[in-house]
C-alpha cells in the first residue's frame, strides 16, 4: 500500500497527509478541514476526505453565503482555505485577491495589484487567474503582467515581487505557482506567441531565481535537433497551468503547451512522417528534480503537434491496484483525447485509452510510446483535414479532473467537438486586419458538447456519464462523503453520487462555471465552495457553438459557499 | 487605451521629421480673449458651413499604435492623411474613433458595425471578410510582404536567395513558404522591424517581411539604404480599401466617387511614408514547391488539391458557362466527383455556409466572376482548397453550368 504523503512543507505548522488506495476507504490523517493547494495536495486528486455532507443529506445543502468578486470575464479561481481564511482571485489579473472569513464571507483584506491595461493583447485565452498558493504565512501569486508576487497572508502586503517573463511577449501567467520546501516554482503561458517555455523556481524568502529549466532543449541539448532550423527559438512548450509532487521521489510533474507556429513543416515535416522532428518537449509531461529543475523523463503525447493539442493537462498522482500490484500512477486526460496511466517513477506508458471520440489517431504504441496516426486526418499546408476529433480545446480543457480513492474513479470534465482545420494562420501585420484561420468547429457524435465522465483509470474505460449540451464545463470535485461536485456553462452547480452519477442536489448560480470546487470544513462544519463566471473570449473561436457558449449565460464573477443547515 | 510613448519613436527610434509632435496651447489671457473671440468667429462659419453640407463629421475608426498607417501621438499616418482628404472631399469634417485593430474582427464588430464609426480605412478587400455585414469600396492600394535586400542586390526571384539567411516573421506566409524549401536558412524574427535589423546587424543576408513596416523603417532610419522590393500572390498581398456597415452604401458609394481623385494623394503618401514602388514581383509554384524536396516529406499527391499560394491567373470575364445539357451533364458528374465531397451530392447541403444553391441569391449578377475566383484560388481560411491546377477553365465553366441549373429562387 502506497503511502501518499501531501505535506506544506518547510516552516508551516500544518502536517498534511492521507492514504490513498484503490477501493478502499480514505484514512485521514490530517485535519482534513483545509484546502491548503490548488488540487488540495501534490498528488492533484481533488479529494476532500470530509463526509459531514454526504449522499443521505447532500439535497439539503443551502447557501452559506455569497462574495461578488468585482471583476467579469473568466473567473477560474480555486480558492484555499487555511486555517478559517479563504483566498480566492479574480479575473483580470487577478484584478484582486481577497482574504475572507471562510465561515462566514467577512472580508479581512484586499489585495489590488497594478495590472497594466494593455495584457489583453497578450493574453490569447481570457484574463484568467486560477488562484494562489500558500506556504508559511506567506500568499503566492502569479500575475498576467509576468510578475509573481509574495504577500503576507496577515495582510495582503506585498512582500517582493519577481519579474518572471516578460508579458509583451505574449506570457502571461494564469496559475498559482507549486510550492516545494523552500521554493516556488512557476511557468507562463505564450504558446501561440511564439515564445519559448521554460519552468522556474523562486525562493520563497528573497523571490531570487533558484533555478530555470527551458521546455525546449537549446543548441547542443539533448531534444533540440528535434526542431527543423531556428524553429525551436520560438517552439511554444509553455507551462502555463499548474504542476504535481511526488514527494517519495522528489519529482515535479508538469504538462507543456503545444508547439508553435501551428504550421508544422516550419519544424519539421509536413505529414505523419516526422521522423526525429518531434517538437520536444511539447505536448508532453515533464518529471523534473524539483531541486534542481534537471529533466528526470519525458512522456511526449502528440509529437510534431498539428492540432493544438497542449500537453498542459493537470498529472493526477495515485496509487493504482493493477495485476495485483500497487502501480505508482501518474494520470492524465490529455486534450488529444487519450488517457493515459503512466508509472509516475520511470515514465513508461502503462496504458492509454481514448476518453473521447478520437480520429487523429488509432492509438498509442505503448513500447514506443507515439501515436500510430491517420494520415488524412493530419492537415498540411494546402491539405487541409476535416472532421479531426477532438477539437483543440481537446478532450479535456484546463478545468480540473478529481480522484476518489472511494470509488477508484476519475470524473472528468470532457468535451465532445470535432473540427475541420486548414493550414492558413497570418499573424497579424500592422495596416491591415488578422487574416487568421478559422476552425469550423462541429458536434462530436451523439450530439452532447460534453461529458461529466467516471472513469475507471484501471479498466480504462467510462462507468457513467452525464452529458451535457454545451462544452468547456466546470472541474470536479470528489468527496468522502461519496459526492462529486461540478457546475456546468449554464451555471447550474451540482452534487451527484460518486459511484452512479444520481444528482442529488443542484443550484443556479447565473454564470458560467469553469472552476474547480473545493470543500473544508471550520469549527466542525462543513462547507462547499465555487467560484462563478463564464469565459468570454474562448467563443470567438468556435463559430456556432461558441455563440451558444456566450448564450448559455452572461457574465458574472462571485463567490458561492454553500453548508448544511 | 493610454499611449505612452510615441509609437513612432518606439518602433523606428526617432520621430518622422515631417511630424511634428503635438503642442500644448500655451498662452496668457490675451489668448483667452482671442481664442474666445476666434471661437465665437468660428463658430458662425461653421453653422453657415454646417448649414451648406447639412452632414455630421465623418467619424473615422483609426489604430493609434499603427505606424506607418496611422498614430494617435503625434497624429499621423498614411490612413490618418487620406482619411481627412476622403473627408475633405465629402466636404465633412472628420473626426477619428481610436480603436486598436489588434482584436480584428471582434474590433470591427463593437465599432464599425456598432454605428460607433462610418468607415475604417485598411480593410482586406477580400469577398468572405466579415461579409456581408461589411461592404467595401473599390481597393485603392494593395499591401503585402517584401523582400528587404542591400541596395546593389537584385533579387527577382526566391531562388537569388539559395543557400543564404533570410529573416521571416513567425506565423507568416513567407516563413511557410521557405519551410517548403531545404536550400534557403529561414531566420525567424518576431516583427518585420526585427527583420530588417537582422540585415542590418548581418545576422541575415535579406529579409522577406511585411513592406510597409520595413519600407518605413527604411526611410527614416537607414536613409533607404535597402531595396525593398514587393511581392504578389496568395496570402502574399491584400487588396486594401475602405470598409463600411452595409447599412452606409450610400457613403460608400460617395466614397468609390472620390477615391480617382485621390489617387495622386495616395501616391505621394506612399512615397511619404516609405511605402515600396517597385513593381511586385509575382509569385507562382515554382517558388513555393520548389527545389530540393525536404528529407521525409512525401510528394505531394496528385489528387491533392493545389497549394492556393500559386495559382494561375484566371481571366474572370471569361465567357459564361453555356447551359446546354451537354455541359450541365459533364458538370454534374464533375460536380459529384469532387465537390460534393463537402458541398453535398447534387449540392444538396444543409449547412447554409456550403450550400452552392444559394450562390445566386448571395451574389447576383456578380455570382459568376466570385464562383471562378473562389475554385481556382480557394479559401484557406474556410477550408476551401485552390482547384486552379486540378481543373482547366472548360471543367469549371462546365461544373458552373451545372450549378445554375440548381439554384434555388
Amino acid at each position: 500500500m502506497l503511502y501518499e504523503k501531501t505535506k506544506v512543507l518547510l516552516y508551516s505548522t500544518l502536517t498534511v497527509g492521507f492514504l490513498a488506495t484503490v477501493g478502499g476507504m480514505a484514512k485521514a490523517q490530517d485535519k482534513g478541514g483545509e484546502w491548503p493547494m490548488y488540487g488540495r495536495d501534490y498528488a492533484n486528486t481533488r479529494f476532500s476526505p470530509l463526509d459531514q455532507i454526504n449522499t443521505d443529506n447532500a439535497s439539503n445543502l443551502k447557501l452559506a453565503y455569497s462574495f461578488q468578486l468585482g471583476s467579469l470575464r473568466s473567473n477560474e479561481s480555486s480558492p484555499l482555505v487555511i486555517g478559517d481564511t479563504m483566498y480566492v482571485t479574480t479575473s483580470w489579473g487577478p484584478r484582486y485577491v481577497y482574504a475572507i472569513n471562510a465561515a462566514t464571507g467577512e472580508r479581512k483584506w484586499t489585495y489590488e495589484p497594478e495590472i497594466p491595461e494593455d495584457v489583453l493583447q497578450f493574453a490569447c485565452c481570457d484574463v484568467n487567474n486560477r488562484g494562489v498558493s500558500f506556504s508559511d504565512g506567506k500568499i503566492f501569486v502569479g500575475r498576467l503582467d509576468g510578475k509573481l508576487a509574495a504577500l503576507d497572508a496577515a495582510t495582503g502586503e506585498e512582500i517582493w515581487v519577481a519579474d518572471v517573463v516578460d508579458y509583451k511577449q505574449g506570457s502571461v501567467i494564469t496559475s498559482p505557482p507549486l510550492i516545494v520546501r523552500n521554493m516556488a516554482i512557476i511557468g507562463f503561458g505564450g504558446g501561440e506567441y511564439g515564445v519559448r517555455g521554460s519552468l522556474q523556481a523562486y525562493d520563497l524568502e528573497t523571490g531570487k531565481e533558484v533555478w530555470k529549466t527551458w521546455t525546449i532543449p537549446g543548441p547542443g541539448e539533448e531534444g533540440n535537433d528535434s526542431w527543423k532550423g531556428d524553429s525551436w527559438e520560438h517552439g511554444g512548450g509553455a507551462p502555463w497551468y499548474v504542476g504535481s509532487y511526488d514527494e517519495k521521489t522528489n519529482t515535479v510533474f508538469w504538462g507543456t503547451s503545444n508547439p508553435g507556429p501551428w504550421n508544422s513543416i516550419v519544424r519539421g515535416t509536413a505529414d505523419s512522417n516526422y521522423g526525429n522532428f518531434k517538437n520536444l518537449y511539447t505536448s508532453s509531461t515533464l518529471a523534473l528534480d524539483a531541486d534542481s529543475g534537471k529533466i528526470k523523463w519525458h512522456q511526449q503525447a502528440t509529437p510534431h503537434d498539428a492540432w493544438d493539442y497542449d500537453g498542459v493537462n493537470e498529472a493526477v498522482l495515485a496509487d493504482l491496484k493493477i495485476d495485483g500490484t500497487d502501480f505508482p500512477a501518474m494520470m492524465k486526460a490529455d486534450r488529444n483525447g487519450f488517457f493515459y496511466v503512466v508509472n509516475r517513477e520511470t515514465g513508461k506508458i502503462k496504458s492509454a485509452e481514448k476518453f473521447v471520440p478520437v480520429n487523429w489517431a488509432d492509438k498509442i504504441d505503448l513500447e514506443t510510446g507515439l501515436p500510430v496516426e491517420v494520415s488524412e486526418k493530419r492537415p498540411g499546408p494546402g491539405r487541409p483535414a476535416k472532421d479531426i476529433c477532438p477539437n483543440l480545446i481537446g478532450g479535456k480543457n484546463w478545468q480540473p479532473m478529481s480522484f476518489s480513492p472511494q470509488t477508484g474513479l476519475v470524473y472528468i470534465p470532457s468535451n465532445n467537438l470535432c473540427m475541420d482545420w486548414t493550414v492558413s494562420e497570418v499573424a497579424y501585420n500592422r495596416g491591415t486586419f488578422y487574416l487568421g484561420a478559422e476552425f469550423p468547429t462541429k458536434v462530436g457524435p451523439g450530439g452532447h458538447l460534453g461529458e461529466l465522465l467516471a472513469w475507471d483509470p484501471v479498466a480504462q474505460k467510462k462507468v457513467w456519464g452525464l452529458t451535457e449540451d454545451l462544452p468547456f464545463n466546470g472541474g470536479t470535485l470528489a468527496t468522502a462523503g461519496g459526492l462529486v461536485f461540478y457546475g456546468n456553462l449554464h451555471g447550474v452547480f451540482k452534487a451527484l453520487d460518486a459511484k452512479s452519477g444520481a444528482e442529488l442536489w443542484q443550484a443556479r448560480l447565473g454564470s458560467g462555471i469553469g472552476a474547480g470546487p473545493i470543500s473544508y470544513s471550520i469549527g466542525g462544519k462543513q462547507y462547499v465552495a465555487v467560484v462563478v463566471g463564464r469565459t468570454a473570449s474562448l467563443p470567438a473561436f468556435l463559430g456556432e457553438v461558441g455563440k451558444a457558449m456566450v448564450a448559455a449565460s452572461p457574465e458574472g464573477g462571485a463567490l458561492f459557499v454553500f453548508t448544511l443547515d | 487605451m493610454t499611449i505612452v510613448a510615441s509609437p513612432w519613436k518606439r518602433h523606428f527610434g526617432t520621430p518622422s521629421p515631417t511630424h511634428a509632435p503635438q503642442r500644448c496651447f500655451r498662452g496668457g489671457a490675451a489668448a483667452v480673449v482671442a481664442l474666445s473671440a476666434a471661437v465665437l468667429l468660428s463658430g458662425a462659419v461653421w453653422r453657415d458651413a454646417r448649414a451648406q453640407d447639412a452632414a455630421k463629421p465623418f467619424r473615422l475608426c483609426v489604430d493609434p499604435t499603427n505606424p506607418p498607417f496611422s498614430t494617435q501621438e503625434p497624429k499621423a499616418g498614411l490612413y490618418v492623411e487620406l482619411g481627412e482628404a476622403i473627408g475633405k472631399a465629402l466636404n465633412r469634417s472628420v473626426s477619428e474613433v481610436w480603436h486598436l485593430s489588434y482584436f480584428g474582427k471582434r474590433a470591427l464588430r463593437t465599432t464599425l458595425l456598432a454605428g460607433q464609426c462610418d468607415a475604417w480605412i485598411g480593410l482586406p478587400e477580400i469577398s468572405d471578410f466579415m461579409g456581408p455585414q461589411i461592404i467595401f469600396s473599390n481597393p485603392f492600394m494593395n499591401i503585402g510582404y517584401a523582400f528587404v535586400v542591400p541596395k546593389d542586390r537584385d533579387v527577382s526571384s526566391l531562388d537569388d536567395l539559395k543557400r543564404q539567411r533570410v529573416a521571416v516573421q513567425f506565423r507568416s506566409t513567407p516563413q511557410n513558404i521557405l519551410a517548403e524549401r531545404n536550400d534557403i536558412t529561414a531566420v525567424t524574427v518576431m516583427s518585420p522591424e526585427e527583420g530588417v535589423r537582422a540585415v542590418a546587424d548581418g545576422k541575415a543576408d535579406a529579409a522577406f517581411v511585411w513592406a510597409p513596416v520595413a519600407g518605413y523603417l527604411n526611410l527614416t532610419e537607414f536613409n533607404s539604404a535597402y531595396r525593398v522590393i514587393p511581392v504578389s500572390g496568395e496570402a502574399l498581398e491584400w487588396p486594401i480599401a475602405v470598409g463600411f456597415s452595409r447599412k452606409q452604401g450610400d457613403l460608400r458609394d460617395a466614397v468609390d466617387k472620390v477615391l480617382p481623385d485621390l489617387s495622386v494623394l495616395i501616391e505621394a503618401l506612399k512615397a511619404k511614408y516609405g511605402f515600396p514602388t517597385e513593381t511586385p514581383i509575382k509569385f507562382g509554384m515554382a517558388d513555393t514547391r520548389g527545389v530540393g524536396k525536404l528529407a521525409g516529406a512525401p510528394a505531394a499527391a496528385a489528387a491533392e488539391p493545389a497549394n492556393a499560394a500559386g495559382a494561375p491567373a484566371v481571366d474572370a470575364a471569361s465567357t459564361t458557362a453555356s447551359l446546354d445539357a451537354g455541359a450541365t451533364g459533364e458538370g454534374k458528374a464533375l460536380f459529384n466527383g469532387t465537390c460534393a465531397h463537402c458541398h453535398g451530392p447534387d449540392a444538396i447541403q444543409a449547412e447554409r455556409k456550403i450550400d452552392l444553391r444559394r450562390l445566386r441569391r448571395k451574389y447576383g449578377d456578380k455570382m459568376d466572376g466570385v464562383f471562378r475566383k473562389v475554385v481556382v484560388s480557394g479559401r484557406p481560411a474556410k477550408g476551401m482548397p485552390a482547384w486552379g491546377e486540378v481543373f482547366t477553365s472548360d471543367e469549371f465553366d462546365q461544373i458552373l453550368a451545372y450549378l445554375m441549373t440548381v439554384q434555388t429562387e
